[in-house]
């Protein structure tokens, strides 16, 4: 769906972005993460057509999006700071994007009009920081986008309406096979509705994953021993990170889950547990194999 | 779905009308104020007034000049482009404009179709409304041609402010800078004229300025141009100029428009290969802008440099601030750029001041000069209309010798003009001439030149042109005029009031034949020693069928308007019986009118009072005291009343001041008006010397 390869944005003497590349399957949720200034914002303004990459492609659907009006037809780009035109209502920002996009949904926008509860006949810029984000979903979601690009969506919504509008996000995925890709620099917010997470740091992608893949590749393991610790214990297996506590090791492994068991199990240990484990601890653990302080990139 | 691109969208385009309506709305409404109304208003007076309205007094109103009409033709199409490119100026705008499915090329056209609208539609419905007030009352004076005339000119220069605007704003980022640099835009090529040829002036010996400044360079710029077209309407040419301009404006907006970035938004220049041609040409204009301003207030050659460097360092620093967008760009790296451009700027005026091109030195071949045009400004030159109904007089030397003589002169203030090169001669010095110099050459071009110079340095060359028949024909209209026009020779003296008529045809003709014959034998120093003062003025009357014909020109003084019985209008010329005219004084003699005609000491003069002129005496300080009638009777001031030392002290004293100045001289009157003046040591009568030297 979302194609993107070794793009590189420039402004002026900022290396903004430096050769990323991701790739967004229809229907999931790609979530980029990554500290202010990462680039974040860049990325998903090159998505939405507003900037012309420097070099690399960009493609949604194997077509290059800027100045494609077929496609962008098709995205619905929010952006952190919003823009409504000046004494403009909510009615006449429905009005002004129903003459624009022709596959707006009236039905859809009415029916929303219940679930977010603001009078369609104030002014948008009247409203509150988290009410005019609201207005922005409201709008973006009547519009039947087959691409939506959130950049900070949840910024500034109270814990209800996160709520709310992840749940109308992910009903959209869900039954229209809509495909999003959503940034954030705060990991533990996209762990419940991504399928995809990159990390991005300094304009490069540091790493890229199938959330899914990640969670079932790495897990970490509890054993303790009555005896010695068998030398050997770690050899077969690719320990992402150890660490013992008396008698008691906690190991952050990489692995099919059923091998590491029985791999662990043919050293008879006292105890055997599979802990769980946040988004943020595998980014971590991830990204110590590669030397970086993670906990300075995502907090 | 929907791919093809189309012209405009009409969901902007709704949009544009929906927010900026109020823009055509207001113009819509200034208009109608300024033009139908005025008209209805005017049209409503009195009768007792409207009897002496003429055409002039309702055709104003449409005339682009007229100011409240004017300055919305220059503000309201600034205003439409940009508000409605506003969002290009504003990230967040730009960024929701750009996500949109519209292609950078249809919002322009859309954007520029909504401008277009809302500014033509109004112009044309006060036309209509105009044509209708004028129609419904009657009003004979305006004719559809007219309003149509300000119509079209009016829908021209809207389509050059607005199409400017919008271009502008595609290589800036910044809204308020996109107004001050479309007006300064469309100012820039008049502008710079005047200060590059201000700046020759300064720097290259005898470069007529005055002559290209004054050659319409109002028409180098829209926005002088509109009010200009009033007395010179727009040709054919510029008409088509103007279409054409509009057109490239377009072009040029919709080209830079998909170049242009959509995150350039705020910056001062959103294109970085402009970014060092704006920062060096606002450094050059604002380095020769205050050069030239220390120049004509100071008149120093150091202030004018001081004026470059001031300029140069503003200019260039203001445009860093403005570029970087902040203050913090006084280093050592970013003055690098100035330095090199003061280097160049160095060699530049090198290169004028050495006379690179041989411009200073260069004289046209003799042998190819078919006239030349000698004076002391080059006004006839310059306001030379070939539809006005007469011109200004050219003073042309045509003749072999003469054409020599000027040459030569040239010649020699070229010698020389190392030693005037960069000094500064106020223009009301006594002690210099002002040569304006044309040059007609057989191949069609022309030679310009102006120098100011010491007369007395140049006697030598002056002399043999002063005094040849052609500089007197040129200098005195007297030698240019028919006999048989001339109605009436009056003498008028305004201290004594006599005065002398002659009206009788013999007596004019003899008048005048003396005249001639002395201006004709007026020698060098007689026509420039002027400082002695007339024995009395002459005024000529003239009658000429409509205008006075070429050879006069229009510096004569109409005095009375039709002579309905004739068709003829009378015109003055003005002369002085200067004290060596002899020929005139034998004449008055040998006719009696010479004692009605002059101030005879006894007779008119009672008595002189004479005292020394104190020791370096100053213009202020002399005209205080014998303005004021300061110098009086007291013991050590010489009183003359015996009438030959009078008439000596009336042959010799000058009236204006002079340095050289050694005694004062004032003339009581028997009427009781008085007048004054002094002695240079070399006029003084022998029995004033005497008398002070006792």
């Amino acid at each position: 769906m979302i194609e993107v390869e070794r793009v590189s944005k420039q402004f002026q003497d900022l290396e903004a972005l430096r050769e990323v590349s991701l790739a967004v399957h229809k229907g999931s949720v790609y979530g980029l993460v990554g500290s202010n200034g990462a680039g974040k914002t860049t990325m998903l303004k090159l998505l939405a057509g507003i900037y012309k990459p420097d070099s690399g492609n960009l493609m949604i659907d194997s077509q290059p999006v800027f100045e494609n009006e077929a496609i962008k037809t098709r995205c619905v780009f929010i952006p952190d700071i919003l823009y409504f035109f000046l004494n403009y209502t909510i009615q006449d920002m429905a009005d002004f994007y129903a003459n624009i996009y022709p596959q707006w949904n009236n039905q859809r926008y009415l029916k929303l009009a219940n679930v977010f509860n603001i009078e369609v006949k104030r002014r948008i810029r009247t409203l509150s920081k988290g009410m005019q984000r609201q207005v922005a979903l409201w709008l973006g979601l009547a519009l039947m986008p087959d691409v939506m690009i959130l950049d900070e969506p949840l910024d500034g919504l109270d814990p209800v309406m996160r709520q709310k509008v992840k749940n109308l996000i992910i009903q959209d995925v869900a039954e229209r096979e809509m495909t999003i890709i959503i940034s954030s620099h705060n990991l533990r917010e996209l762990e419940d509705i991504c399928d995809y997470i990159g990390i991005l740091h300094q304009g490069k992608m540091l790493i890229q994953k199938d959330f899914d893949d990640l969670r079932a590749d790495v897990h970490k393991i509890q054993v303790a021993f009555s005896g010695e610790i068998p030398p050997a214990l770690l050899e077969q297996t690719q320990t992402l990170y150890h660490e013992q506590r008396g008698s008691v090791l906690i190991l952050i492994v990489r692995g099919a889950y059923s091998e590491i068991i029985s791999h662990m199990q043919s050293y008879n240990p006292a105890v055997l547990d599979i802990l769980p484990l946040t988004l943020e601890e595998i980014f971590i653990y991830e990204m110590g194999d590669n030397g970086y302080e993670i906990k300075n990139i995502l907090y | 779905m929907k791919s093809k691109t189309s012209f405009i969208n009409r969901g902007i385009l709704r949009n544009d009308f929906k927010r900026y309506t109020w823009i055509g709305i207001v113009y819509l409404l200034g208009l109608l104020l300024t033009i139908p109304l005025k008209l209805v208003m005017l049209f409503s007076r009195p009768d007792g007034i409207k009897m002496y309205y003429t055409a002039r007094t309702y055709l104003q109103v449409l005339q682009l000049d007229y100011f409240p009409n004017l300055i919305l033709i220059i503000i309201v199409p600034v205003l439409t482009g940009l508000l409605l490119f506003r969002y290009l100026q504003t990230n967040t705008a730009a960024d929701m404009v750009h996500a949109l499915p519209i292609k950078r090329e249809t919002l322009y056209n859309t954007h520029i179709a909504a401008g277009l609208t809302l500014l033509l539609v109004p112009v044309i419905i006060t036309a209509l409304v105009s044509w209708a007030v004028v129609t419904g009352l009657g009003i004979e004076f305006i004719q559809g041609k007219h309003i149509l005339s300000w119509l079209g000119i009016c829908l021209l220069m809207n389509l050059v402010f607005f199409l400017s605007t919008v271009a502008v704003g595609m290589f800036t980022g910044l809204s308020t800078l996109q107004g001050l640099l479309t007006y300064i835009l469309l100012l820039v090529p008049a502008g710079l004229s005047v200060l590059v040829l201000h700046s020759l002036k300064m720097h290259v010996y005898g470069f007529p300025y005055d002559l290209y400044a004054a050659a319409n360079l109002d028409k180098l710029s829209p926005l002088l141009r509109l009010p200009s077209s009033v007395n010179i309407p727009l040709s054919t040419g510029e008409l088509i100029f103007y279409i054409l301009l509009c057109i490239a404006l377009y072009l040029i907006g919709r080209y830079l428009y998909q170049q242009r970035k959509v995150e350039s938004a705020g910056d001062a220049i959103t294109f970085a290969i402009l970014r060092p041609i704006f920062k060096y040409c606002v450094t050059f204009c604002t380095m020769l802008l205050l050069g030239s301003y220390f120049h004509e207030t100071q008149g120093n050659i150091i202030w004018t440099y001081c004026g470059y460097l001031l300029g140069a360092g503003l200019g260039y620093f203001l445009t860093e601030i403005l570029l970087e967008k902040s203050i913090d760009v006084f280093h050592w790296q970013r003055a690098r750029g100035l330095g090199i451009y003061a280097l160049v700027i160095i060699a530049l005026v090198g290169f004028l001041q050495v006379d690179f091109t041989g411009y200073e030195k260069r004289l046209p071949e003799l042998s190819q000069v078919e006239s030349v045009y000698m004076d002391s400004y080059f006004h006839p030159l310059i306001y030379h209309n070939d539809n006005a109904p007469f011109q200004p007089y050219q003073k042309l030397y045509k003749d072999k010798d003469n054409i020599l003589n000027i040459y030569n002169l040239q010649r020699e203030i070229i010698a020389h003009r190392s030693e005037e090169k960069g000094v500064i001669i106020p223009p009301w010095s006594t002690n210099h001439t002002r040569v304006c110099l044309a040059y007609q050459l057989k191949d069609g071009n022309c030679v310009y030149r102006d120098y100011i110079i010491n007369t007395a340095k140049y006697k030598e060359q002056l002399k043999p042109i002063y005094e040849s028949r052609e500089y007197k024909v040129n200098q005195y209209q007297l030698l240019r005029v028919n006999i048989d026009d001339i109605k009436l020779v009056e003498i008028n003296n305004h201290y004594g009031n006599k005065n002398v008529s002659i009206s009788d045809k013999e007596l004019m003709r003899q008048a005048v034949a003396v005249l001639r014959n002395d201006i004709y034998g007026q020698n060098y120093d007689n026509m420039t020693m002027t400082r002695k003062p007339p024995w009395a003025d002459i005024a000529i009357t003239l009658a000429w069928e409509k205008n006075p014909p070429p050879d006069i020109g229009s510096d004569v003084a109409m005095i009375s308007n039709n002579n309905t019985a004739t068709s003829e209008n009378n015109y003055q010329i003005y002369l002085s019986w200067e004290k060596s005219y002899t020929h005139f004084e034998r004449w008055l003699q040998s006719t009696g009118l010479y004692n009605q005609a002059r101030l005879l000491p006894g007779e008119d003069i009672s008595y002189a009072l004479v005292d020394y002129a104190p020791d370096g005496i100053d213009r202020a300080t002399y005209d205080d005291l014998m303005g004021n009638r300061l110098l009086k009777e007291k013991p050590g001031v010489l009183k003359v009343s015996d009438p030959v030392q009078l008439e000596l002290c009336l042959q010799n004293y000058q009236d204006s001041y002079t340095e050289q100045a050694v005694y004062m001289i004032v003339f009581e009157l028997k009427n009781g008006s008085s007048f004054y003046g002094l002695f240079p040591s070399a006029e003084v009568p022998g029995f004033i010397k005497e008398h002070f030297a006792q």
